[in-house]
């Protein structure tokens, strides 16, 4: 981390124009973001386009931003039905710089849209984009007085008294954000820390005698009932918002699942592009450094949260690869109720592989969790004190709360610990790309080799081809088999003047595995064969593959 | 309605059971021209059911507001029938009914049921007290077609008795990349679809000797005429296979967000809760009327009033909340004789994502399927089993020769199929089997309608049952106020107060000269002892409301002087407000 970083923490939209200048704006606010996403698309007409799939509960769009090269040549696919790669972003925390990030590797990828690995795979892939899911957290960002929320803005009445979103917190000395309150309070659960007085640590038995607080944020007691911020603005947070192990009633889940425009907005781009076949998220989750559990027997249908023993190789291979790519390995949240890796995987059979953007850890830091809370808390301190110049932590100072009394304000400014500068984005974005680029590259990839049409004579063929799926990813997930979300393959042999006999021109090959995995087929047919036999593989009514075989009795083609 | 004489006549029944909705039926109105009172010895097609809506709404306008509250796949109106008195009150302070019907698209005649409650209030308000109480204290919320693009898909395309459940949006079944193109076809265009049979010397099926028109499977050493071939239809995809792609492919009834699960632990549940239109319009305006407290959908048939749980997993209900469902549903038994209170997954089976397992158990809105028509009703007997007698059998075709005068039943006839050549095609017709004849319909609907009056009668109705004020020392007095519920449903269920559902009732103290001390329930009224409500003493939270039949103390501990008011505010029991002043 260098200090321009730590400057940017508290300039909030520096510009690093000694690094790679690819989309180095800070995406202070959504519109901004919006902006940017739309500008990095027009560059770049001939490989970019972006669309408008929902808007938030704020209103802000949201943005799908599509990467793939016009077809050319003959046999070559629309974007629609080429393998695809699903990348989300700004869904949870960290908001802001998860969609920072996405958006720099946009940005990454085009600039390298003519170099040989992005060019092939743009040809044969499509990259989908969706990076800013949701806006009206990145608005609340800078939104005075700033305080660090997920939520969106549905009404929710938190405590059940009849008032809706009527006690949050309020910024009682008017510097634009929510600080800390440390309360004196004889049976808190916190003491001040004798080695470092601004660290409010676990009160312990040899503490006795020592003053004691409780640490809440910055508010008063808005609607009387004695207890403070406990119904801010707004309800729902869409990351916890999907079906899969939706939690019923919690605080932040929503009225159902997928009851927020956010969630449903990406829950129905996936389910209207049968061609993804993977995913790639950026944000507070992970699965790529804490990978899956795993079983081989069917899953239980509440709260499973092991994946198939088949599919669980898949993640430690993504898992290698991004290491590979990246050098980063960053723990993060993991098996959280109703959330997107795992409502990608277990009800859509798509793998979704979760990139944690930040830590715990300050900037800097190679303690890797060593320690407790009050080591790690003291991590914090000692880089704000060095790189972050003072500017990240305000020290407490005496306060005179309308209710409480005599009090002290201070504490960790709003997104201090949430929040990296825009060119470490842009730092990542290079590993990030390659990563992505790869693992599109690994996606599955069907063709028909090896057709044949051999005359059996009488006025009887027959006809034999093998599938292959030359790509690394299975056609489906076993989830996806068991799940029936990813659809089989069908095959089908189509000619004029010849009428199956015995088997159907309509063949079902339910999986191809990864690596070279393939079917033999093999039909008998009766009549006068026309002038070509053609074949076709296709899933779910999108072609993956089809190939002609001009008629010469026993030709091969 | 009730009131009228019930004087059906045969002509119009047999008319109307020969075909269905047919535009050349003299005895079916075309759509636009329904006309008051209505029939209910006829069915009504969507297009029909809107324009009786639209007529009871344009006979009743002080009564009755009719609204679409979104649109079908298809771009169906999702019709809403209010009932409401405005000059009893505002919308929002009386506990609603809310009734559905045909969420599956087969299941037809719960529509009727909604247009003759509709119908039969109207009518009734001034002549029967009980129907006005009702309707003065009552908000009802109906919406007779859950799925009227399977409504109308029932109707007009080809199905049976058991086709479609589905809603239309298109599912790829058979997972061939095509979408619905492989459904029934009604190959000699008669409105029906039947079995197909082809005489084969080496077959599996003969004619029953008690009645020839009936054929039955060969015992072991018996030699067939003939094989059965399955329902009509032909191979649309030639993918070798009849039928196994008919238009929509999901369940309705599987696709809100209670213990929803995903295929394949649950067929049909959707790729997310509430991903329809029509489902989530619904679940939206229920979740925009928190007065709702009583929940009624129908279905059919088998002669069932089903509560939850839809899985053993989830345990029983609380056992409040049990003695309630169970005196509404033994008293539906008592009205219903033909049908049986049941548990799902007890007695019928399991259901995740079940509408009336959301609407109680993520709501707390006390909640019934009527799955309605059992043959019982047919022979007059009760507690028929739930699949109703053996209608193909030589017995259970005498009823449809004797009584219906064979309306129902299509003997084999020759036909040509496109694959199989020369076949026969017979069985019953699909108004047969899940439906009454149209001679028992109007019985049915006003008993199953009877029912849902009562579940509505009992709903809350909160009463102040006295308020008085005590000085107990200096200038602190205490204020008690009784409330009352005068009725078998709690103002909160049991399961809303244990799961924290919606909002609690609230018990508001002000006054101009007035402090709060303190408040609470009261636990021990001959000690004084509440339960406290120690932060904000002047509104006191009743989690568990007021309960049926029974009645709540709250008391404040005030000082001051003058008079005070005291409101009760609940989402299900109304508002009340009572005044006292301290001694």
């Amino acid at each position: 981390m260098t200090k321009l970083l730590a400057l940017s923490l508290v300039a909030g939209c520096a510009v690093f124009t000694a690094l790679p200048s690819l989309s180095a704006e800070d995406l202070a606010t959504a519109e901004v973001a919006i902006a940017e996403i739309r500008r990095i698309v027009a560059a770049h007409p001939t490989v970019a386009s972006v669309e408008v799939v929902g808007a938030s509960r704020g209103g802000r769009e949201i943005l799908a931003v599509t990467l793939a090269a016009a077809p050319s040549g003959s046999g070559a696919r629309p974007p629609g039905e080429r393998p695809a790669l699903l990348v989300t972003a700004g869904l949870d925390e960290p908001v802001p710089f998860a969609s920072q990030q996405a958006v720099a590797i946009l940005s990454e990828i085009l600039r390298r849209a003519e170099e040989p690995e992005a060019r092939s795979v743009l040809a044969a892939r499509t990259l989908y984009f969706l990076p800013l899911l949701h806006p009206d957290a990145v608005a609340a960002r800078r939104t005075s007085p700033s305080w660090e929320r997920t939520r969106n803005g549905v009404p929710r009445d938190d405590d059940r008294d009849q008032r809706i979103d009527e006690d949050g917190p309020d910024d009682l000395d008017g510097d634009g954000q929510i600080l800390s309150l440390r309360v004196p309070d004889p049976d808190g659960p916190l003491v001040v820390d004798a080695a470092d007085p601004r660290i409010l640590r676990p009160f312990e038995p040899g503490d006795r005698g020592s003053a004691r607080f409780r640490r809440i944020f910055e508010g008063i007691d808005n609607d009387g009932d004695g207890a403070i911020n406990e119904d801010p603005p707004g309800g729902a947070d869409p990351a916890r918002n999907f079906p899969y192990d939706f939690e019923p009633r919690a605080s932040e889940s929503g009225a159902f699942p997928a009851s927020e425009p956010e969630t449903k907005a990406l829950l129905d781009f996936l389910l209207s592009h049968a061609n993804v076949e993977a995913a790639v998220h950026f944000g507070g989750d992970d699965n790529l450094v804490q990978l899956p559990r795993s079983r081989d027997e069917r899953p239980a249908a509440r709260g499973e949260h092991r994946v198939w023993k088949d599919d669980a190789e898949l993640y430690t291979q993504a898992a290698a690869l991004h290491k590979e790519r990246t050098g980063r390995t960053i723990a993060g949240r993991s098996e959280t109720r109703g959330d997107w890796p795992e409502t990608a995987y277990f009800l859509f059979g798509v793998p979704c592989f979760a990139v944690c953007v930040l830590g715990p850890e300050p900037p800097g830091s190679t303690a890797g969790g060593s320690g407790g809370a009050r080591e790690l808390e003291k991590r914090w301190l000692d880089w704000n004190d060095g790189e972050g110049q003072g500017a990240a932590f305000v020290p407490w100072k005496p306060f005179h709360h309308p209710q409480l009394g005599d009090v002290h304000l201070g504490g960790w400014k709003p997104y201090a610990k949430l929040t990296a500068s825009p060119a470490v984005a842009v730092q990542r974005a290079a590993g990030e790309t390659g990563f992505i680029l790869e693992l599109a590259r690994r996606l599955s990839d069907v063709g028909i080799e090896d057709i044949r049409l051999l005359d059996l004579g009488g006025g009887l063929y027959e006809a034999r081809a093998r599938v292959t799926n030359r790509g690394e990813l299975p056609t489906a997930l076993r989830q996806g088999v068991f799940t029936g979300r990813r659809s089989p393959l069908t095959v089908e042999v189509l000619s004029e003047g010849l009428r199956a006999v015995g088997e159907n021109p309509r063949r079902r090959v339910e999986v191809l595995a990864g690596r070279g995995g393939s079917a033999e087929l093999k039909w008998l047919f009766l009549g006068a064969p026309g002038s070509q036999l053609t074949m076709e593989v296709r899933r779910r009514g999108q072609r993956l593959a089809t190939r002609s075989l001009p008629i010469a009795a026993g030709g091969t083609l | 309605m009730a009131l009228r004489s019930f004087a059906p006549t045969l002509a119009l029944a047999i008319a109307l059971a020969a075909g269905v909705a047919r535009a050349d039926d003299p005895a079916v109105p075309p759509a636009g021209e329904i006309h008051l009172p209505l029939s209910f010895h006829r069915y009504y097609t969507y297009d029909e059911a809107t324009a009786a809506l639209r007529a009871l709404e344009k006979a009743y306008p002080k009564f009755l507001s009719l609204t679409s509250i979104g649109k079908s796949i298809e771009g169906r109106d999702l019709w809403v029938m209010r009932i409401l008195q405005p000059e009893t009150g505002p919308e929002a302070s009386k506990a609603a009914m809310y009734i559905d019907a045909n969420i599956h698209g087969n299941e037809v005649q719960g529509t009727e049921v909604c247009l003759y409650t509709i119908s039969y209030l109207m009518e009734n308000y001034s002549r029967l007290p009980r129907v006005r109480e009702l309707v003065d204290e009552r908000v009802f919320y109906v919406l007779p077609m859950v799925n009227p693009d399977g409504r109308a898909w029932w109707f007009t395309g080809p199905n049976t008795q058991h086709s479609s459940r589905s809603g239309k949006q298109a599912i790829d079944d058979d997972g061939d990349g095509q979408y619905d193109e492989d459904g029934f076809d009604d190959i000699d265009g008669d409105g029906e679809v039947l079995g197909m049979w082809k005489a084969d010397p080496h077959g599996d099926y003969k004619r029953n000797p008690e009645d020839a028109r009936l054929l039955v499977r060969t015992r072991p050493g018996e030699t067939g005429e003939f094989i059965y071939l399955g329902l009509e239809g032909i191979d649309n995809d030639g993918d070798g296979q009849l039928n196994e792609d008919p238009p929509g492919g999901y369940d309705m009834n599987r696709n809100w967000p209670a213990d929803w699960l995903a295929q394949p632990h649950q067929y049909g549940s959707g790729p997310y809760p509430l991903n329809l239109p029509e489902t989530r319009s619904i679940a939206e305006f229920i979740l925009a009327h928190p007065n709702i407290a009583g929940v009624q959908a129908y279905h059919n048939a088998g002669g069932m009033i089903l509560r939850g749980p839809g899985d053993s997993a989830l345990g029983e209900y609380p056992p409040r909340d049990v003695r309630v469902y169970d005196k509404l549903g033994q008293t539906g038994e008592f009205m219903l004789p033909f049908y049986r209170y049941m548990i799902l997954w007890r007695d019928l089976y399991a259901v995740h994502g079940g509408f009336i397992n959301w609407t109680f158990e993520e709501l707390g809105i006390f909640s019934f399927t009527n799955e309605i028509w059992n043959t019982g009703q047919y022979r007059n007997a009760e507690r028929e089993s739930l699949s109703g007698f053996d209608r193909e059998s030589a017995d259970g075709l005498k009823w449809d020769d004797l009584l219906e005068l064979g309306s129902q039943f299509v003997p084999l006839k020759p036909a040509q199929h496109p694959l199989y050549g020369e076949i026969l095609l017979g069985g019953f017709r699909k108004m047969a089997g899940r439906m009454p004849p149209l001679f028992l319909l109007e019985e049915l609907c006003h008993r199953n309608a009877a029912f849902t009056l009562y579940h509505a009668s009992e709903m809350p109705r909160v009463r102040v049952r006295s308020i008085d004020a005590q000085r107990i020392a200096g200038d602190a007095s205490q204020v008690t106020l009784v409330l009352e519920n005068l009725r078998a449903i709690p103002s909160r269920s049991g399961i809303a107060a244990a799961k924290r559902l919606g909002e609690p009732d609230v018990v508001e103290l002000s006054g101009p000269n007035a402090r709060v001390l303190a408040s609470g329930v009261l636990t021990d009224k001959f000690q004084g002892l509440f339960d406290g409500s120690d932060e904000e003493p002047a509104r006191v939270k009743l989690d568990g409301g007021v309960p049926g039949n029974d009645s709540v103390s709250v008391r404040f501990i005030v000082r001051g002087s003058g008079q005070v008011e005291v409101k009760y505010t609940s989402e299900k029991g109304g508002r009340l407000d009572a005044k006292v002043v301290l001694p």
